[in-house]
């Protein structure tokens, strides 16, 4: 009797969230898009499209990202600087939690990168301890839809949201 | 002959070499403290919830010029028959790293694993004591406890921000017990 409860309940709890989330090849792919990037500063600047290209590429049951980083400096006139990383991360002890294959030194002020995939999301996560000793965490969300990726790009420092960029992304290579 | 005039330039200004970047922990931090505070919950930029609470924290030395930092944090829920008291033991060894006035763990914690990455800096009479943590789905939070020496009492902010839990300052003051 015990039994077919339990049954019964199995058939009608929802099933657990990993079991809902994107896998990583429905990710998989290279995206190109715009969006508009919004700073505490209030200096809004228009991404171009080369700024949020990024290529997801599975790899030893983990993923590959490969993304363009934007930084302005903190006064008018100061260059926008651009730098393109490549990220391995392979699966942690925790479902659709993923640790990155870079050494991880967070006090030598090398970033310290974490994933996570959650429904149509995967989340990119770099924290990095400034010289000062404050912190910048930074992530990428970018969420699947029909045509590509809903990119939010955030970076705090020590709390406080610096730079927000929302962005679309369509898909241009498998 | 330029370097000369350059030293000489220096000397009639008056200008002194930049400051000495802090290495070490002022030696009055190491000791045993305890006191009182109170912790604000907030929801949407608003305070939803206030507790009381007891800190103990003991900053004792470790090898090399580091530290260790034992703290407990007794939380108070008081309601009616459903009160009750949460405490939370934490013991961190920070290690000297190469940049001067920080600090981090000799081996740092595994995130995709639910380790917590602690590190702390040092600035004149202020002790920060930082924690990322990332729950089982992989969202993230972030903790820092800020203790300020003044003579024998230490005063705290401890915040918490981030994806898993909801926002919450704590302040309170703690007095040296033992040295």
């Amino acid at each position: 009797m015990i039994g077919w409860i339990g049954l019964l309940l199995a058939a009608l709890l929802p099933a657990p969230a990993e079991a809902q989330d994107a896998k990583i090849a429905e990710f998989a792919g290279t995206y190109q898009g715009s969006g508009v990037a919004e700073g505490r500063d209030n200096v809004y600047f228009t991404i171009v499209a080369r700024d949020l290209d990024v290529t997801v590429k599975p790899k030893d049951g983990g993923f590959e990202v490969t993304w363009t980083t934007i930084t302005q400096g903190t006064t008018r006139g100061q260059r926008v600087v651009r730098k393109t990383d490549t990220v391995s991360f392979v699966p942690g002890d925790k479902p659709n939690v993923f640790r990155a294959m870079t050494p991880v030194e967070p006090m030598a002020g090398a970033p310290y990168y974490w994933a996570r995939i959650g429904g149509r999301t995967m989340t990119v996560y770099a924290l990095t301890i400034t010289a000062s000793g404050a912190y910048e965490l930074t992530s990428w969300a970018r969420t699947l839809n029909p045509n590509g990726m809903d990119l939010v790009f955030r970076r705090l420092s020590d709390g406080e949201a610096v730079r927000t960029v929302r962005g679309k992304l369509v898909k241009v290579a498998p | 002959m330029v370097r000369l005039l350059a030293l000489a330039v220096i000397a009639a200004l008056g200008l002194s070499a930049p400051a000495r970047a802090q290495t070490a922990l002022p030696e009055g931090f190491y000791g045993t403290f305890n006191g009182l505070g109170l912790s604000e919950t907030m929801a949407d930029g608003k305070v939803v919830e206030v507790k009381p609470r007891d800190f103990d924290v003991t900053i004792a030395k470790a090898a090399d010029g580091g530290f260790t930092v034992t703290w407990k944090t007794t939380e108070y829920t008081i309601k009616p028959r459903r009160s009750r008291l949460d405490a939370e033991d934490e013991k961190v060894t920070f290690a000297k790293s190469e940049r001067p006035g920080l600090f981090g763990e000799q081996k740092p914690g595994d995130l995709a694993s639910g380790d917590p990455v602690y590190w702390a800096r040092v600035s004149e009479k202020t002790l920060d004591v930082y924690r990322l943590s990332v729950g089982a789905d992989g969202r993230h939070e972030l903790a820092v406890w800020q203790r300020t020496l003044d003579g024998d009492q230490v005063n705290l902010v401890f915040q918490r921000s981030g994806e898993i839990t909801r926002a919450r300052i704590v302040k309170g003051t703690l007095t040296r017990i033992k040295q």
